[in-house]
């Protein structure tokens, strides 16, 4: 069996699944802090039959969002610091606050990961205490990041050498193509990383007191959920999973695994597609005109008289409203409605994902086809290391792509791997499903 | 002279069946069995605009995997009536599937190399097919008792056992007969050039096996040289004479106002004296050369042979700004059956001259004569603008067609042609602001009343109004062109009734 | 002259994006962005051609990118003003105003940073009127102008300038350089005076950007804004089309690697057309059922039928309605001349443009 908790501060809210079937739910309010609140949950749904849960699965977006992000010194590694200020990259205004110390270091690679000029290691080596004085929290942006990671690595390297216990986050951990949209997310991941570390602790402890055997994970914004320890290193990927998760729920509830899913709610009408129950994903989250997030997550869009037809792939339209009396906007008819918290079930069922996105230089197609199988390989071994089943783990998505104009050896492999053994193993007795209120 | 014989032709549904192409997999099978005289394997779209009727064309590796040469392959295997083309195996082949399936040809794919399949199905071919002894005399009393162009040629292939007959005219085959040429020997023969159009040449292609030599083949062609040339000539006059009362009709047409007063009453008679049948019903075609093309005589009398092909007893008259013919139609035929009659016959040497063809709605009577040669005119002319060398036919296109277009007497004509009922009103200044108004305020009936500064209920009445005239306004599609039209309907009469013009001035001339 | 605003600046962009959907826009944006906050600490200056004395020094300014996205490796800013210094210093006199390389994108909108950097004015011409892939595509090489000397200027400050008579030749040149400057280089090429820009340059293009932004950018019915932004171009609407299927995969190269959409296959709302639209970097080809409709230089942009909004190709998918117009191209490249250097022969394809019957 599987637990879903949806943790706030000071609320909490958790469902327990036995396969696909929602046995309890739980919600707790008005506690005194995110902890008491989790533990309440747990307790709640601990009496209830805990010596079956094996996955606890935590969805931390709304925490994530909602907490004071911390300061963050930001290093920009390239081979010339900008002229004026009008070329400094722009961080988009939710982190612009918290660089509160910007720095650059003569470095980076081109896409080929050739070196454009030799890392200023030495002057850095001078520096580094003050430069990361009063700062717990490191990211560090350099240009090429995409092919090569080493310049940001010896960075970090130099920065641990003189205080072991700073975070540190780099731009080779996020695809993006542009150096903004990849300095925003490592700056953004780097100020949230003390908030991630401290879920992933708090939650473990309490998984474990109340459910020895579970194995506690986080539900990521693609739908899919990771081992509770990555929150700490890269709690970017957390901050915006519930799309996802309510597409991964309403799939399950509906029993269409593969289809567009069109949800109406009081405020929108959005639409998502699933492919095997998992959300089809974009590697960018979009701010109109500011810098984008490189975290991989559900591709969900707002539902227009124009939306596209897609004549062979089934659709569910499921009505959220509370209110149901008028009819559904864009003349849609609803095919399903649950008044269950979809995002939940969702979150208890993730499955175990992991994605492959690099640059490969190849030089003929035999080249091709082997970056493309060592990327679904690698893809693969990362799920089944963090528990899915070697047996079941597939290739959800393999894409490779160029740019326009671009240089013609140079591909970009992206891969999705997902664990696919059905969700929660023990099925429970019809008797023993009931509804818990704490 | 044993001649091939028709009874033991192929066709495409028995080579699949348990011929040379059962080894292919049929991507879309056409509506039609058709016939096989010839295969070809083509690497350049040159070629297949050469290909005889009833060829199966076959796209080499190199242009067969996949993307837009294979569109614009099936394009031209379609213009030259081929039987079929076979391209390689592509797991891409979704998009050219449709296209296939719009133009109702065969389309094959070939998980082999295509060029085997070629020779499998050559070789099928060359033993259906067999070559004869000819004799000289017999032929040229052959040739002199055919009556067209096309017949010549066709009684020359078949007496010179295969041969591709071709008579051009600066690279646009005017006439043709034989299956495609395979490499086997070509002869040429200029013709003696005659009144103005230009320079003419008879060319035969053997087929490789063929026993002829090309002094042989040239003592063939020089016999029939001369009824070619006479039945040409005798061709052209009867055209000219025919087509004056077609002429006369497009000065009633070229009278037509932009407020669709059609004909007066006297045109009737004067139509009808000119051989034009109030019991029938007509469809108007036009074709269109490009407006930098210099006008010449030749190319009238090219047209014309090209004309044969679609409508041999329609002449086609040479008008302002291109050619026009006015057929009869039946009423039970499907109004899309002339566009798509004239798209297989002539239009890819239609492409080649840049010419397009626009084809009219279809009416009965004669009253409406002159706005069916404009229907057809404006047809063409957007054709001339989006995609030179295609059929266009009004009745597709209808109020659509303005949005080719960039000048006011244009789209006032469009305007005249597709909205006769709000034309024709009193009260069209005020429907036509009413109509604008309420498209500008994103069909906001408050915003639109607002704007125009009256109630609301006033406007509804107005739409009921608008909608009585002919004007839709609930189809996505007709809302660009009917604002283009709009907009400038609401300047020509601002300007027609701040200045007064001359009604004559009115007149709409498309040039 | 004109003294642009930060409205002026932001239709600019739009216009620049309308003229080049295939590309993506991301770093015209980003310039857009970075002019606007600079406007207070200076002029951007629109001049018209015959406001330049016949003897003044011009000089085209361009991004020339190979395998890089500008965005991927933002520019430090310098590296224009570097760019002119060395042909001042090259041919021993002072530049008077700027134009950019093409009327479109990214090399459209960046001289106006050059040119508020520098307080030089920009000429409102350019030697495309459109975007095309190579520097020796211009009306100023249709018009014997020469094209070097060329600067050149990398990211990490690095710089040359090359005397080249070639174009094509120059083009080599600066490509195999640029490879090894990171990615992209800034350059400055075609200097020329004031009467070569006027007698084979393309004026009112900046402008033209301008007023296409502010159709765009209007809160408008689509329909209104088709309707004037075909008064303004001269365009048409090739059809409103719904997307089929979209095709990535390589034909023509050795390697069969993959590239970004090679092509998209509409279905016209109204007539049925089977609609193909062939991509190679640039849109190049046009197919109403298997016809040819349009073929480069012809420029297609692709709005979205319900906002009127430019799709760029990246945010093409399947099932979605699209309004496919097309705009011509300058006159100058329907000659025999233009379409050599720039019609369909040039990218590869054995076809006679459709506009061209000679």
């Amino acid at each position: 069996m599987r637990i879903g908790l949806r943790v706030e501060d000071g609320a909490c809210q958790g469902v327990m699944m036995a396969g696909q079937t929602k046995v309890a739910e739980v919600s707790t309010r008005d506690a005194a802090s995110l902890s008491d609140a989790a533990e309440q949950t747990l307790n709640a749904l601990s009496t209830t039959m805990g010596a079956n849960v094996g996955e606890i699965i935590v969805d931390v977006g709304r925490v994530l969002s909602s907490r004071p992000l911390s300061n963050v010194a930001v290093i920009r590694i390239s081979p010339r610091p900008p002229a004026d200020v009008f070329h400094t990259s722009k961080l988009p205004r939710i982190v612009e606050g918290i660089a509160t110390r910007i720095m650059h270091v003569r470095g980076g690679h081109d896409i080929r990961a050739h070196e454009l000029a030799k890392l200023d290691l030495a002057t850095f080596e001078r520096n580094v205490a003050s430069l990361v004085q009063g700062h717990r929290n490191v990211a560090i942006t350099a240009l090429g990041a995409n092919s090569t990671d080493e310049h940001e690595a010896r960075i970090a390297d130099a920065i641990l050498a003189h205080d072991s216990d700073v975070r540190i986050s780099i731009s080779h951990d996020f695809f993006a193509n542009a150096f903004r949209d990849r300095d925003f997310t490592t700056t953004l991941n780097s100020a949230l990383m003390e908030t991630g570390e401290y879920l992933a602790v708090c939650l473990e402890q309490l998984g474990h007191r109340y459910f020895p055997g579970a194995k506690v994970s986080f539900v990521k914004n693609d739908g899919g959920r990771a081992s509770i320890s990555h929150l700490a290193v890269r709690p970017v990927h957390a901050l915006h999973p519930e799309p996802a998760s309510q597409l991964v729920g309403l799939a399950l509830l509906s029993g269409q695994a593969d289809g567009e899913i069109i949800v109406g709610s009081e405020h929108s009408v959005r639409a998502g597609t699933t492919r095997d129950g998992l959300p089809t994903s974009t590697s960018l989250l979009r701010n109109v005109y500011e810098a984008s997030l490189a975290t991989n997550a559900a591709a969900i869009e707002k539902y227009t008289a124009y939306h596209p037809v897609q004549p062979l792939t089934p659709t569910t339209v499921v009505d959220l409203r509370l209110d149901r009396d008028g009819p559904l906007p864009f003349g849609l008819e609803p095919s399903f409605s649950t008044q269950d918290d979809a995002a939940l079930i969702g979150c208890a069922t993730a499955p175990w994902t992991a994605w492959i996105d690099r640059l490969e230089n190849v030089a003929s197609k035999e080249d091709l086809q082997r970056v493309q199988r060592i990327a679904e390989e690698d893809a693969k071994s990362i799920v089944v290391q963090s528990g899915g089943s070697p047996v079941l783990t597939r290739v959800m998505e393999a894409n490779s792509y160029a740019l326009p104009y671009g240089n013609p050896g140079i591909v970009r492999v992206r891969v999705q791997a997902a664990d696919n053994s059905e969700p929660g193993i023990t099925a429970l007795p019809a008797d023993c499903q009931q509804r818990v209120k704490a | 002279m044993p001649s091939p014989s028709k009874a033991i032709r192929l066709d495409v549904a028995g080579v699949v069946a348990h011929g040379a192409l059962s080894t292919v997999t049929m991507l879309y099978a056409a509506s039609t069995n058709a016939v096989i005289d010839g295969v070809v394997i083509v690497s350049d779209l040159e070629t297949i605009k050469r290909v005889p009727p009833n060829t199966v064309v076959v796209l080499s590796t190199h242009v067969g995997s996949g993307g837009w040469q294979v569109s614009a392959a099936l394009r031209h295997a379609w213009e030259r009536r081929a039987s079929a083309v076979i391209i390689a195996q592509s797991t891409y082949a979704e998009s050219v599937i449709s296209l296939a399936e719009r133009l109702d040809i065969n389309l094959m794919a070939a998980e082999q190399d295509p060029s085997i399949i070629a020779l499998a199905l050559a070789a099928e071919i060359g033993a259906v097919k067999s070559l004869a002894e000819v004799d000289l005399a017999q032929f040229a009393r052959a040739v002199t008792k055919e009556t067209t162009v096309t017949t010549i040629l066709k009684t020359i292939s078949i007496r010179l056992g295969g041969f591709r007959l071709t008579l051009e005219h600066d690279g646009i085959v005017l006439a043709a007969a034989g299956p495609a040429a395979d490499g086997g020997p070509t002869v040429q023969l200029e013709l003696p050039s005659a009144a103005n159009w230009g320079q003419l040449k008879l060319s035969a292609s053997g087929p490789k096996t063929t026993e002829l030599n090309a002094l042989d083949v040239r003592t063939y062609l020089e016999v029939a040289v001369p009824s070619i040339q006479s039945v040409w000539m005798a061709g052209e006059i009867n055209d000219s004479a025919a087509s004056a009362p077609t002429l006369a009709l497009t000065d009633v047409s070229d009278c037509l106002q932009v407020d669709a007063q059609l004909a007066d009453k006297a045109r009737p008679n004067l139509l009808a004296k000119l051989g034009w049948h109030s019991e029938h019903s007509y469809q108007a075609v036009w074709i269109a050369h490009p407006a930098h093309q210099q006008h010449s005589m030749g190319r009238t009398a090219i047209l014309r042979l090209l004309w044969r092909k679609v409508a041999a007893r329609r002449p086609l008259a040479e008008v302002r700004g291109g050619w026009l013919s006015l057929i009869p139609v039946d009423e039970s035929e499907d109004p899309g059956q002339l566009p798509s009659r004239i798209g297989e016959k002539v239009s890819s040497s239609l492409a080649e001259l840049g010419f397009s063809v626009g084809t009219s709605m279809r009416q009965s009577g004669v009253n409406n004569l002159p706005a069916l040669a404009q229907q057809a005119r404006v047809a063409a002319d957007y054709g001339i603008r989006i995609a030179p060398g295609t059929v266009t036919s009004f009745g597709d296109l209808g109020m659509g067609a303005v949005t080719a277009y960039m000048d006011d007497a244009a789209i006032s004509l469009v305007a005249g042609l597709t909205l006769p009922a709000l034309m024709a009103a009193p009260d069209r200044e005020q429907i036509i602001r009413d109509t604008l108004a309420f498209l500008e305020h994103q069909n906001s009936m408050t915003l639109a009343a607002k704007a125009l500064n009256i109630h609301r209920n006033t406007l509804q009445q107005r739409i009921n109004r608008i909608r009585d005239v002919g004007i839709i306004l609930d189809e996505p599609e007709q809302i660009l062109p009917l604002h283009l039209i709009l907009t400038v309907l609401k300047r020509t009469l601002q300007g027609s009734t701040t200045e007064q013009k001359d009604p004559h001035n009115g007149t709409i001339h498309l040039t | 002259m004109r003294t642009l605003n930060s409205e002026d600046v932001r239709h600019f962009s739009k216009g620049a994006n309308f003229l080049a959907c295939h590309i993506d826009p991301a770093a015209v944006f980003a310039y857009e962005e970075m002019i606007v906050q600079a406007l207070p600490t200076g002029d951007v200056r629109l001049i018209n051609i015959d406001e330049l004395d016949p003897n003044d020094l011009v000089v085209a300014l361009g991004f020339v990118t190979q395998g890089l996205a500008i965005a991927d490796m933002p520019p430090v800013g310098d590296e224009f003003v570097r760019c002119i210094q060395a042909i001042e210093q090259r041919l021993g006199r002072k530049v008077s105003a700027l134009y950019s390389l093409a009327a479109g994108n990214i090399n459209g909108i960046l001289p106006l940073m050059t040119g508020l950097q520098t307080g030089l004015p920009i000429v409102d011409s350019d030697p495309m009127g459109r975007v095309l892939p190579l520097i020796s595509q211009t009306t100023l090489t249709l018009g014997g102008v020469r094209i070097s000397p060329i600067a050149v200027t990398g990211v990490t400050g690095e710089h040359s300038t090359l005397d080249v008579e070639d174009p094509q030749r120059a083009e080599t040149l600066v490509r195999s350089l640029v490879i090894e400057l990171g990615g992209w280089a800034a350059t400055a090429m075609y200097p020329c005076t004031g009467q070569q820009l006027a007698e084979h340059g393309i004026h009112g293009t900046m402008t033209r950007m301008i007023k296409i932004g502010e159709i765009l950018g209007a809160e408008e019915p689509v329909e209104s804004k088709y309707v004037q932004l075909m008064r303004l171009l001269n365009a048409t609407r090739v059809a409103r089309a719904r997307v089929k299927h979209m095709e990535s995969f390589s034909r023509d190269k050795a390697l069969g690697l993959p590239t970004q959409t090679t092509s998209l296959t509409l279905v016209a709302e109204q007539t049925g057309q089977i609609i193909r639209l062939e991509i190679g970097n640039e849109i190049l080809l046009v197919l109403v059922d298997g016809a040819v409709a349009a073929a480069v230089p012809d420029i297609i942009t692709l709005l979205s039928a319900d906002l009127g909004q430019v799709v760029n190709l990246d945010d093409v998918r399947v099932g979605q309605l699209i309004d496919i117009f097309l705009t011509p191209a300058a006159p100058i490249w329907y000659t025999e001349a233009g379409l050599n250097l720039a019609g369909p022969p040039a990218f590869g394809l054995q076809l006679q443009h459709p506009r061209c019957h000679a």
